[in-house]
């Protein structure tokens, strides 16, 4: 059984779960009886309503500056787009993301735990539905993440492992293509590509030193390219 | 019942949303920083004479963690440049107050204290409703659930709050959306709306539009529409809104655009006489263009509600 805030929430954001209320498939729903008797007495067309709002404004509410799912996923959307033509609204695709379960880790408001945000999320999905080609779709994710961190650096959310954190702020280096740097550091964004001697440089737990020599590169080309690192704000707290 | 500080009516108010990036709002501007749009100075400004006292709602600047010091600056502007003579209040968005789950409202609180210690916030006032839903936002708050653990839930979350802010919470009738307020429970809302603010020795805030929503989603018409108040907490009432409502299609919706129906009229008349403790009665969301000025549109709605307030006010 369920407590009735979490019925609520599942009627609100799951489609699978709502569709079995309004089929009246109500042992699927998980209620002590008097709960179901609450829930089987709501108006199922306001309900059907919300819902479809709720999960248009997933896609299409923009974020304090950081922009919507629409702005931030356009390549994996197309893809989308280009394997469900009869979605011409998005609507399937915003339910087919809230109903799927990278969508439950996402809390937007931390006061009832801190959870992934948004733009993880859909990523998530978007890897689960295999959307777009997997570089896109890390790109996209990284772009957006840095996007979310520049508005608000410090977002109540939980960072993914991929997401580095230096005294100026977060960065990222791509893994799925030749190496390239996605940063939010001082209020601005930052993206370029590396060479594999920086991406190395500035890999989790990195001793420079040990980089420079695995690498062929002299101390003083270390320390310039230290210099340079630390200018942008993206020295590794380990340097 | 807690009382705010300073005794008898202040009269016509009024409300403002103020959301980042809007045209009635804040925004970060790049020599000046976080500011008030120019058109709220300018309205506010022309109309003092009109109104004694404003409240302007909490919206989230950014996704970061609550620090009062992130909304200074944009606060600082506003109250700098309108008149200082109104009475200032807050209207809180994320308090939950309808919520069942676990939510963790200190930090809320905390930010909330801050702002009513610097700019003397006369009160706070929040919607019993659910704002969010396990950390994930509704497009507009939804309805307490009205039931009995509802109702101990909401009486619990309002004493919590109640003990630790600075300035009294004032509790406001939720409203009721005709196509997208699921209301799960069977609770006449009034009475428990009543039971919330008696037991929590609230204040309490009656929202014309909301009230109306509730009785017309009821199936009430005409004259019906105005029956109940003795089930209200009346003589908790410190304060009444009005909103721009209008009736489309065969449905009552708060639509926010600044022209009253004549059941909002009605409705305040009734009230009126039956709220000894009212303090404010508040045109919420008057729509003004760059100049600062009413929309003709919404000019008679206006001038109307301020020749009825008048009277009680005087």
């Amino acid at each position: 059984m369920i407590p009735l805030d979490q019925a609520l929430d599942r009627l609100i954001h799951k489609r699978g779960y709502r569709d079995a209320y309004l089929q009246g498939r109500f042992d699927a729903l998980e209620l002590a009886a008097s709960d179901l008797a609450l829930v089987r007495s709501m108006n199922g067309q306001a309900l059907g309503r919300l819902a479809e709002r709720v999960a248009g404004e997933a896609l299409a509410r923009k974020h304090s500056g950081s922009g919507s799912l629409f702005e931030l996923y356009p390549r994996s959307i197309q893809a989308w787009r280009e394997a469900h033509p009869e979605d011409a609204s998005g609507l399937c695709l915003a339910f087919a993301f809230l109903d799927s379960p990278a969508f439950d880790g996402y809390r937007e408001l931390p006061f009832s735990g801190i959870g992934t945000s948004l733009e993880e999320a859909f990523f998530r999905f978007c890897e689960l539905e295999g959307l777009a080609d997997r570089v896109i779709r890390e790109h996209e994710f990284l772009a957006a993440m840095m996007q979310l961190l520049v508005v608000s650096p410090s977002a109540c959310v939980a960072l993914p492992d991929c997401i580095q954190r230096t005294a100026g702020g977060f960065f990222s280096i791509s893994a799925r293509a030749a190496p390239t740097l996605y940063a939010a550091v001082r209020g601005r964004l930052v993206r370029g590509p590396l060479t594999p001697f920086l991406a190395s440089l500035l890999a989790p737990g990195a001793q420079p030193r040990q980089v420079a020599e695995q690498h062929g590169v002299s101390k003083s080309v270390l320390d310039q390219s230290l210099a340079q690192l630390s200018a942008l704000g993206l020295v590794p707290r380990c340097s | 019942m807690r009382q705010p500080a300073g005794a008898g009516r202040r009269g016509l108010g009024v409300g403002l949303d103020l959301p980042w990036g809007a045209p009635v709002g804040f925004r970060c501007d790049p020599e000046r920083g976080d500011v008030v749009e120019d058109r709220v100075v300018r309205f506010l400004s022309s109309h003092a004479e009109a109104f004694a006292y404003v409240f302007v709602s909490w919206q989230p600047k950014s996704r970061n963690g609550l620090d009062a010091n992130d909304y200074v600056a944009a606060f600082d502007d506003l109250f700098e440049r309108i008149p200082s003579a109104a009475v200032r209040t807050l209207h809180q968005t994320t308090l939950n107050l309808g919520a069942l789950e676990a939510y963790d409202r200190a930090p809320i609180v905390d930010l909330t204290n801050a702002l009513i210690e610097r700019y003397g916030f006369a009160w706070v006032n929040e919607d019993l409703g659910l704002w969010s839903i396990h950390g994930r936002p509704l497009p507009y708050p939804l309805p307490p659930y009205l039931t009995r653990s509802g109702l101990r839930a909401a009486v619990r979350n309002t004493e919590a709050v109640q003990a630790r802010l600075q300035a009294p919470l004032v509790l406001e009738f939720p409203g009721f959306s005709p196509d997208e307020s699921p209301t799960l429970g069977d609770l006449h809302a009034y009475d428990f709306f009543r039971e919330v603010v008696e037991e929590s020795g609230s204040p309490a805030t009656l929202d014309l539009a909301h009230l109306l929503s509730y009785q017309w989603l009821r199936g009430k018409r005409g004259e019906a529409l105005y029956e109940e108040i003795e089930r209200l907490p009346t003589d908790h009432c410190l304060e009444i809104h009005l909103s721009g409502c209008a009736i489309i299609g065969g449905r009552f919706m708060d639509v926010h655009h600044g022209i009253l129906l004549d059941e909002q009229f009605e409705l305040l008349s009734r009230l009126l006489p039956n709220c000894p403790n009212l303090r404010a009665v508040t045109y919420e969301d008057p729509k003004f263009d760059e100049r600062g000025e009413l929309l003709a549109t919404t000019r008679a709605s206006f001038e109307r509600l301020r020749a009825q307030v008048a009277p009680w006010a005087a």
